[in-house]
């Protein structure tokens, strides 16, 4: 029992001692901040709630129920994975928030690889979004793009896989 | 109806030991763009991160394959020598491989420095209670040995709650990434609970141990 604890104990410090070489989650140059905050000063809470219920009800549903069809098990999987929607802050492009237009990308996250689906300029005061750049054209309603996603996710399956 | 229930219980737990150790071992396709691999591809350049993490899967597969035949005494007779040496095998493989290199791992998990400490939380959490279970074999505590070996495979078996909170919290609670990385890290909290909570259950199979082992 002896020598089995003055081994135990020596792999245990050799561990902690060897996570220290390399990167690790506790060296501080590593850390990156990222929060809600970057544009919660420019996008009001009730904007954001609006845009996500726009969103969801335009194109976060459905891509999320192509991509099921096509892989039922695509979000039940051991590593992260969903459909979202990231903002542009202002300072990356446009600076539209205060025209009522939300700049941003829906995003696949498939197993922690972040996949953009489409570009989109969400309008809240009209209660639309409009896509643009997906396949190269320019702004194309959500209802040929999910149309066009669907046969693309029928052809070449779930995207990242 | 009580047996019903035990073993029904027992066949989940065997599926989900089972369906682990086989995800743990699609990984020995040594393919590095592999699922989780994918997201740590910053880490790929650095060898002994590369060789923990595969220690870290095949002990664990290991110990978590050699942990359930270890608890029906009609598998492996509890007082038999492939009891001791199958024992050692899961005990060893906690201690000397998967536990560390899971300590190690865990410095560098996703989801920042609070799931770095739940992780290593998690790996001392694993590694205690399976020490103290062969401490007190080794000192012919067999009472002691069974309390202390049920939570250790309940925590053999966070893998598990890990792997089953992941698309619960993603995809039907809609945690953002980092957010479902650190309360992941900490869902080892409820195999802990899990276990309390078995000893508890049966509290009065445990005053008869002994005479339950020899039976």
């Amino acid at each position: 029992m002896k020598s089995f604890n003055i081994l135990f104990v020596t792999i245990i410090v050799a561990c902690i001692g060897f996570s220290f070489v390399g990167k690790s989650n506790f060296d501080s140059k590593e850390q990156q901040t990222l929060s809600a905050s970057e544009y919660a000063d420019t996008i009001s809470v009730e904007d954001m709630k609006k845009l996500t219920t726009l969103l969801e009800k335009e194109l976060l549903e459905s891509i999320r129920s192509t991509l099921e069809e096509k892989d039922p098990h695509v979000f039940m999987t051991k590593c992260y994975s969903k459909v979202s929607f990231d903002v542009k802050s202002k300072g990356d492009g446009l600076g539209l928030f205060d025209r009522g237009l939300i700049e941003g990308q829906i995003i696949f996250v498939n197993c922690s690889e972040a996949i953009t689906i489409t570009n989109f300029v969400a309008d809240l005061k009209e209660n639309k979004v409009h896509l643009w750049e997906s396949y190269r054209r320019p702004k194309v309603s959500t209802t040929d793009f999910l149309a066009e996603f669907k046969a693309y996710v029928n052809e070449h399956g779930v995207p990242g896989n | 109806m009580r047996k019903v229930i035990f073993y029904g219980l027992w066949l989940v737990t065997i599926y989900f030991a089972l369906r682990l150790a086989a995800i743990a071992l699609s990984y020995f396709s040594f393919d590095m763009d592999y699922h989780f691999l994918k997201s740590k591809q910053d880490m790929l350049e650095n060898y002994l991160w590369v060789c923990f993490f595969f220690v870290h899967l095949l002990f664990g597969t290991v110990a978590t394959l050699t942990g359930f035949p270890l608890f029906f005494k009609r598998l492996v007779p509890f007082r038999s020598i492939w009891h001791k040496q199958i024992g050692k095998l899961y005990i060893f493989s906690i201690l000397l491989f998967t536990g560390p290199t899971g300590l190690y791992l865990a410095f560098s998990a996703e989801g920042g420095p609070w799931a770095s400490l739940g992780f290593i939380l998690m790996s001392l959490a694993w590694m205690f209670p399976t020490y103290m279970a062969y401490y007190h074999i080794i000192n012919k505590r067999v009472k002691k040995h069974y309390q202390w070996i049920i939570r250790s495979y309940c925590m053999t078996l966070s893998g598990v709650t890990l792997r089953l909170f992941t698309p619960i919290g993603s995809h039907f609670v809609g945690f953002e990434e980092e957010t479902n990385f650190i309360i992941s890290s900490y869902v080892f909290i409820v195999n802990i609970i899990l276990g309390e909570l078995i000893l508890l259950f049966n509290r009065k199979q445990m005053a008869n141990l002994e005479q339950l082992i020899d039976n």
